[in-house]
């Protein structure tokens, strides 16, 4: 029943997604073009991967805003060190990432202290070293190394490696969430922390897993969109938090934990992805991304209000239950529809 | 691993005597101006630029900006909503806001209630979400990024100039020697205090963040409390706006960048607890003169931006996670 509810709300979110790129096929021209399409992509790629392990914190009943800043100290980093070759930019980017993301973890764990205040602290730090590591500056790649950013770039009719990237990473992240032990537990820590406690889960291991996949994934993202575009700047990525946030929201991931899944992030990625590329095609000056994004986090905000755990949600799914008891003649009246208060 | 709460330490131990609540109640104060006095000292001794009336008054109109937001903000953390992280946006949205209808020959008062009235809407809004539970550091982020678009679709991108002797007065003017940036901010020191802890609407806020369940069973209007924080707040920053508007006869949208992070570095350094229901805006005032120093100094140092970004975020989760340690309130989620 509950399974059945859940897949009908992402078949809604799904006809939204293409409601928004039916509307701009048909109103710009170019914009259903494979070009475009790849560019669509490309630009999915790095909000995809970020909002992927964003989604994994918000699934756990956390959020990470250093992602972000995150993303930016990994871009100087890779560009840094091309020279090594793109597979080892990479990989340091995303191990020192996915380090830093395990301590951010285990003391948020540890400490017991609310992730958005502590997150709040490293945003700004990371923002600092960002601007340390680059000397202030944009970061360039040399030349010689320049390979790089074509190999990046190659399409493949409407794909690129950034793109397949991002998918084969959604579907990987999805699969731990849903078929392994730890990432049941991530559902169930988020969706209730103090009975999952009472039920044997120790949320110690479940969120230092979720705050190194989003620590990771952003670093992963943030090297990958450097080396692709060839330069860094450590003001770089500062909407990235905004625009994972949002197409987490739009995909279904609730902000009150343990409601959502990766096939949802994908969604909403590519929703907000054809809004901000359809707005682009009309001619929209730079301020207008920002001004949908916000209007679109606000909205869905609201719609997460209705269908989550809030007290409006809650009074919400009381009342829809009793008017539907009410209906049906029964024998035994009482209908127990308290869910448990946090 | 289950070790997730062992940090729980046993605080507010009862006061032994008749006058122990008082005593508590100035030693967080008086603790603030001790540190604040050690550091003003520290900073003076190692570099003598520091030490100097220009210098002391620069730090002052420059806490003063910060400042009056963070007054504002202390209501939504005592509230127990965290932070908002739309009010340098706020503020911009402000400004600009100022600046057109200067610009369109408005006159000077009206423009300056008008831009307060979309403020107080602006922070109604936001608080009206966050009361029906939406999570406030979310529909903030949201909220600053809907008003960067919307200073950018006022404005079509470029500055608004105003052309008002008035204006610059206001901006640049110091009554008795003091900026009136400066002369603002000490006035709202004292209003502030005085709503915090002498109005029916100061006690509500405290209860409603040291216990929301028993504030609203004990008849608080929690979502009013909720919407008037964050009303509060956004005002603050509407004022901000107003005055950074008026120091360069022009609203710029890039303005106030990392007013955000100063406000809450000020609350926090000012010692207001995180979880709400305890705090007060004369030490978040001491705080943003603190941070305001604390800039200043590096600056003076030659340090770079990089490196006090750094040294400010750092400083941020030092005091949080002390405070949380002292405090050992559980729950934090």
């Amino acid at each position: 029943m509950r399974s059945r509810i859940l897949h009908h709300d992402l078949i809604l979110r799904i006809a939204l997604a293409v409601l928004v790129f039916l509307f701009f096929a048909l109103t710009t021209g170019g914009y259903a073009s494979s070009g475009n399409i790849y560019a669509i992509l490309e630009s999915c790629a790095l909000v995809g991967i970020v909002a992927a392990g964003l989604g994994v914190t918000m699934l756990a009943g956390e959020l990470d805003l250093s992602v972000g800043s995150i993303a930016a100290c990994a871009g100087i980093v890779a560009v840094q060190m091309s020279g090594s070759g793109v597979v080892v930019a990479v990989a340091a980017a995303t191990i020192a990432g996915v380090a830093f993301g395990v301590v951010q973890g285990a003391l948020i764990a540890r400490l017991n202290i609310s992730s958005l205040v502590f997150t709040l602290g490293t945003f700004i730090a990371l923002r600092g070293v960002a601007y340390v590591l680059s000397h202030e500056q944009t970061v360039t790649m040399d030349l010689s190394n320049l390979a790089i950013t074509t190999a990046l770039r190659e399409r493949f009719v409407i794909f690129s490696p950034f793109s397949l990237t991002m998918i084969a990473l959604v579907v990987a992240v999805g699969y731990v969430l849903r078929y392994t032990r730890i990432g049941r537990e991530i559902y169930a820590i988020g969706g209730a922390r103090k009975e999952s406690r009472a039920a044997g889960i120790s949320p110690s291991k479940p969120l230092i897993l979720a705050f190194a996949l989003s620590a990771g994934l952003a670093a992963l993202a943030g090297s990958l969109s450097s080396l692709r575009s060839g330069s860094a700047t450590p003001s770089g990525h500062e909407t990235l938090l905004v625009a994972a946030v949002t197409a987490a929201l739009i995909g279904g991931i609730s902000l009150y934990g343990g409601r959502g899944s990766m096939s949802g992030i994908f969604v909403g990625v590519l929703t907000l992805q054809f809004l901000l590329s359809g707005l682009t095609l009309h001619g929209a000056a730079f301020w207008a991304a920002s001004l949908a994004t916000g209007a679109v986090l606000l909205v869905f905000l609201v719609l997460d209000i209705a269908n989550g755990s809030s007290p409006i949600g809650q009074s919400l799914r009381r009342f829809h239950i009793a008017r539907r008891s009410s209906r049906i003649p029964r024998t035994q009246t009482t209908v127990s529809a308290s869910t448990p208060v946090p | 691993m289950s070790a997730v709460g062992t940090t729980t330490v046993t605080s507010s131990d009862p006061p032994k005597s008749a006058d122990a609540p008082a005593a508590r109640r100035y030693l967080p104060l008086a603790g603030a101006a001790v540190a604040l006095a050690t550091a003003i000292i520290v900073a003076g001794l190692t570099n003598e630029a520091f030490l100097t009336t220009a210098n002391a008054l620069a730090i002052l109109r420059s806490a003063a900006l910060t400042g009056i937001v963070a007054l504002g903000a202390t209501f939504i953390t005592v509230a127990g909503r965290f932070f908002s992280l739309a009010l340098g946006q706020t503020a911009v949205f402000g400004g600009v806001t100022f600046a057109l209808l200067m610009s369109h020959g408005a006159p000077f008062a009206l423009a300056v209630v008008a831009t307060l009235i979309v403020t107080l809407i602006l922070g109604a809004v936001q608080g009206a979400l966050v009361s029906m539970g939406a999570n406030p550091i979310v529909t903030t982020l949201g909220a600053g990024a809907l008003l960067a678009g919307l200073a950018g679709l006022a404005t079509g991108g470029k500055n608004v100039r105003i052309e008002s002797t008035s204006v610059e007065w206001w901006g640049n003017a110091r009554p008795l020697g003091v900026p009136t940036q400066t002369w603002a901010f000490l006035i709202l020191i004292v209003v502030a205090w005085f709503v915090m802890s002498k109005t029916r609407f100061g006690r509500e806020t405290v209860v409603t963040g040291a216990n929301r369940a028993t504030a609203l069973s004990s008849g608080i209007a929690v979502w009013k409390v909720t919407t008037v924080v964050f009303v509060v707040a956004s005002v603050a920053a509407g004022i901000v706006g107003i005055f950074g508007a008026a120091q360069f006869s022009q609203a710029r949208i890039s303005e106030f960048g990392g007013l955000d992070f100063d406000v809450v570095a000020a609350i926090l350094i000012g010692g207001t607890a995180i979880q709400g229901g305890q705090g007060s805006p004369t030490r978040t005032a001491l705080g943003a003169v603190f941070i305001a120093m604390l800039q200043n100094y590096m600056l003076l140092l030659g340090w770079s931006f990089g490196i006090r970004t750094t040294i400010m975020g750092a400083f941020i989760l030092v005091v949080v996670v002390s405070f949380h340690l002292v405090r050992g309130r559980a729950g934090a989620k």
